[in-house]
């Protein structure tokens, strides 16, 4: 009986060590996943708002993940999507407080228009990035290159800070 | 029993891995060639050294271990190399010499430890100590030095290696001492200095502790290096270069003068001097040493001299005693290790004129003139050496400026001519050569701008504001509201504001101020006027000029030129929103654009359209034609879309960056496009959009409609629609101007 104690007690403490080792080394990789809930801003029906829609998102790049969680849609009926079909996220850099985000050309081709529909998509995506702690501002660019705007209205020749008027009020 | 086997070895494993956690706090970790070999060498620190188990180190090495227990002393051997060392005592012996340790053999536990530091050195092992985890790391050495060299013509030294390792040269404040330093390297032993000599002196030392070599070259004089990016790679050397050194001074048979150097050379700066007559050339990047000079006998030069004018940067100054009425210019520098320098030809000086009110005269070959200003009464002085004044060139110029009242000629003796400015006060001046053809070349100065005054002419429709500057400059004229100011940028850096009186405000004008800003690369000289109420202005004067003329209207009356710009949003390849019935917003905005305008000009508004017909304008030009225009109001008219068919509703939008005016034309229009077409509200909202944001008078930007709205698709495709919008957004502009006549 008391063997089997022993023997019990003593497997208990190869397997914590051997997980502790285990543990040691991955963590000491920068292989993990990282995994976080994050809030997507998707506009309201009538395009007057960005409403707020949590979802947790898995990748080793937080910031690509998040848009592409803006660009997959809501899951709410209520609220629709802000960037347009077939728009990719080609590449996302941080420069201290400023993030630099690189769409490839459909934000543009297949943008449905309008000061308020340029106005969404850019704040959804603004307001997202800066979620995150260390981003302060956002710089758009398309295949690339700088841009003025988008599709006419929005100046985007600067980096853009989150809008908070654009955020729904009663919600 | 299998289980009690695992669970062995695996106890087994987390004894290691914790007593390397308790060991490597107090005794050290060895690595041997990348091995570690802690555990085998078992190191103990005594009196700041560290000792090890000497079979094991032995072993680990491949030396040959000797104990003799009767005299208790050691001796360990290998590739001829032997040391010896006996319990106790603090001498090594190597070979045939001793050495001292503080740290002498003892004996634990019947195995004899030794100081391993003192003796992996002898068998050429290279040790590396990290601190932070408290390790020592020996191996063998990655490169040796063979040979260090010179160079050709002792240009540069040459560090023979059979293998390059990381290397940096270390720069002392002592321009006599240079260190080189090679990662994981030693001497050979057969190492060849070819280098030291009664003026060089060529040392190698090893930093403690680490596995550096260093070699020092320590110099009688300054060593000729002045960067650290000197050394470089080259056949699988090292080769630190030097800078180039004069090398001689030479008269040569066809009336020519050369400087040489051993190395490429810079072009000199010349100028040259009186009482005694000399030209002196200052050479950057070339250094001083001892010199070939031969001057023979000739008719120019009395005698060169040379020094070391400045060290950093570096610069050799050559000085050339002239003999009396005699010149020499630069012909050449073709070889770049050389300069050439023959007798002069006078040059003739001519067609001294003044103009934009710079002082012009031209010459047939390029002169070095010496320019100096001075004191009692205020003026320039322009020495033109070996030049002769051309007959009919006007010796006196008389004119009524500020800074420049009078140009003299005068000859300084039969080899210069002279020009004086005399001048109305001390100012800063530039000269500049320009070649035009093969034998004329230009010369001009120029002189800082100063303001000469600033007026206000009150008179009775307009005041004029006149700002008088000595030359032309650049400007800009702004205006902003709340409170209704007046600004004038003037770019240039020598206007110097406090010395002109500013004058007292009258008519609408209620202060004056004026400052400097530094904006990008330039000084900017604001003057601002304060307004109590503002109409219009107009810039009268050409941009750039010297002076500036501002007609700045004193009432409504000028109002009926006031513009208006109207801007229809998108247009050629850009259609804008396409509704579901696939009806385009440029031509929507066109539309609505078109209308307002004959209402605008029925009412008697001078109107302006960044569009007039289907075709693609930039954000960008539109903003300019609005901001060139002087508009007092720019207007765009846009249709609105987004993703969804449900949105809806009549928007208007104004940039952050504006307020007020901007505010309350927004609001006037939306509120008359409410009313007129009975849409929903969105309201007035401020967004950073393009157009608006970068014009400098009052913006809106209107989205009268959803064009992805089915039903309002179909509204903006009525005649009587656009029409409304039209009539609603012109009396939101008539209500603006009502209400801010007060």
């Amino acid at each position: 009986m008391k063997n089997r104690i022993f023997k019990f007690i003593i497997m208990l403490i190869i397997l914590i060590a051997v997980l502790g080792v285990v543990y040691y080394f991955i963590a000491g990789t920068n292989l993990v996943v990282k995994e976080e809930s994050v809030d997507l801003y998707f506009s309201t029906k009538d395009a007057m708002y960005l409403e707020i829609e949590s979802r947790t998102i898995k990748g080793r790049n937080l910031y690509k993940e998040a848009v592409n969680a803006l660009i997959e849609g809501p899951t709410a009926p209520d609220l629709s999507k802000t960037i347009p079909e077939g728009t990719k996220v080609l590449n996302v850099s941080r420069n201290n407080d400023k993030i630099q985000i690189d769409f490839s050309k459909e934000i543009i081709e297949n943008h449905w228009g309008g000061s308020t529909g340029e106005r969404i998509t850019v704040y959804s995506i603004v307001n997202t990035l800066a979620q995150f702690d260390e981003v302060g501002e956002v710089k758009f660019l398309i295949d690339g290159e700088e841009v003025d705007t988008l599709v006419g209205h929005m100046d985007l020749s600067r980096p853009l800070k989150p809008s908070q008027q654009i955020i729904n009020p009663k919600k | 029993m299998n289980y009690k086997k695992i669970a062995l070895f695996f106890l087994l494993f987390i004894l290691i891995f914790s007593s390397q956690a308790v060991l490597s706090a107090n005794s050290p970790q060895i690595y041997i060639n990348g091995e570690e070999s802690t555990e085998k060498l078992d190191p103990t620190r005594s009196n700041g050294a560290v000792l090890v188990r000497s079979k094991a180190l032995a072993k680990s090495i491949g030396a040959k271990l000797n104990w003799s227990g009767s005299i208790n002393t050691l001796t360990m051997k290998k590739n001829g190399k032997s040391v010896k060392m006996m319990v106790g005592s603090p001498y090594i012996q190597i070979d045939s010499r001793a050495i001292r340790t503080d740290s002498p053999m003892v004996i634990k536990d019947n195995y004899t430890y030794i100081p391993f530091s003192d003796i992996m050195n002898v068998f050429g092992f290279l040790i590396e100590y990290d601190k932070l985890n408290n390790s020592y790391y020996l191996f063998k050495p990655e490169s040796h030095l063979k040979e260090i060299d010179w160079g050709p013509d002792r240009q540069s030294l040459i560090l023979k290696m059979d293998n390059i390792a990381p290397y940096r040269i270390r720069l002392t404040d002592d321009p006599k001492k240079l260190i080189v330093e090679i990662e994981k390297a030693a001497m050979e032993a057969d190492f060849v200095d070819n280098v030291s000599d009664k003026n060089y002196y060529l040392q190698s030392k090893r930093i403690e502790n680490q596995a550096t070599l260093q070699i020092v070259l320590t110099s009688k004089y300054p060593l000729p290096i002045n960067s650290d990016e000197v050394i470089s790679e080259e056949n699988g050397n090292l080769v630190i270069q030097f800078m180039p050194q004069i090398a001689s001074v030479n008269w040569k048979q066809n009336d020519t003068l050369e400087i040489k150097s051993n190395g490429n050379m810079n072009k000199p700066e010349i100028s040259f001097l009186e009482d005694p007559r000399r030209m002196v050339l200052d050479i950057p990047g070339v250094l001083l040493s001892e010199f070939e000079k031969n001057l023979e006998d000739n008719q120019w030069i009395k005698d060169v001299r040379v020094s070391q004018f400045q060290f950093e940067p570096t610069i050799l100054r050559v000085v050339l005693d002239l003999k009396e009425k005699k010149y020499l210019n630069i012909v050449n520098q073709d070889d770049e290790d050389e300069i050439v320098l023959q007798p002069a030809k006078r040059a003739r000086v001519f067609d001294l004129a003044y103009k934009d009110h710079q002082i012009v005269f031209k010459t047939d070959a390029k002169i070095e003139p010496d320019l100096f200003t001075l004191q009692d009464p205020s003026r320039l002085v322009i020495n033109l050496f070996n030049t002769y004044r051309e007959e009919n060139m006007q010796g006196e110029i008389n004119i009524k400026e500020n800074i420049v009242k009078k140009i003299r000629v005068g000859r300084f003796d039969s080899q210069v001519v002279r020009i004086v400015a005399d001048l109305s006060e001390m100012t800063a001046y530039n000269w500049e050569q320009e070649q035009h053809s093969k034998d004329v070349y230009i010369h001009r100065i120029s002189f800082a701008n100063k303001f000469d005054s600033i007026e206000l002419l009150d008179q009775n429709i307009y005041t004029n504001i006149n700002i008088n500057v000595s030359g032309k400059v650049n400007y800009e004229v702004k205006k902003f509201s709340y409170p209704h100011r007046l600004v004038v940028d003037i770019s240039g850096e020598e206007i110097t504001p406090d010395e002109v009186k500013l004058p007292d405000p009258t008519g609408i004008i209620k202060e004056i101020r004026m400052g400097r800003f530094d904006k990008e690369d330039e000084t900017v000289t604001r003057i601002v006027f304060e307004l109590d109420k503002y109409f219009n202005h107009n810039i009268v004067s050409d941009n750039p000029d010297n002076k500036i003329n501002i007609a700045l209207a004193k009432s409504e009356i000028q109002n009926k030129n006031n513009l208006i710009v109207l801007d229809a949003g998108h247009g050629g390849f850009d259609p804008g929103a396409v509704g579901p019935s696939n009806v385009e917003e440029k031509d929507i905005n066109l539309r609505i654009v078109k209308k307002l305008e004959s209402i605008l000009k029925s009412r008697g508004f001078k109107v302006l359209l960044t569009r007039k017909s289907d075709n693609f304008v930039s954000l960008n030009r539109r903003v300019k034609i609005a901001n060139n225009e002087g508009a007092r109001v720019f207007i765009s008219i846009h249709n609105n879309s987004s993703n969804k068919r449900t949105s809806e509703g009549t928007e208007t939008f104004i940039a952050p960056n504006k307020t007020g005016d901007s505010m309350f034309l927004a609001e006037n229009i939306q509120k008359e496009l409410i009313s007129k077409l009975g849409l929903v509200n969105r309201g007035v909202k401020k967004e950073h959009l393009y157009v608006i944001k970068y014009t400098e008078m009052p913006s809106v930007l209107v989205e009268v409609a959803f064009l992805s709205n089915p039903t309002e698709e179909k509204l903006l495709g009525d005649g009587k629609f656009i029409k409304d919008a039209a009539e609603a957004i012109s009396q939101g502009l008539f209500n603006y101007f009502d209400k801010f006549k007060d």
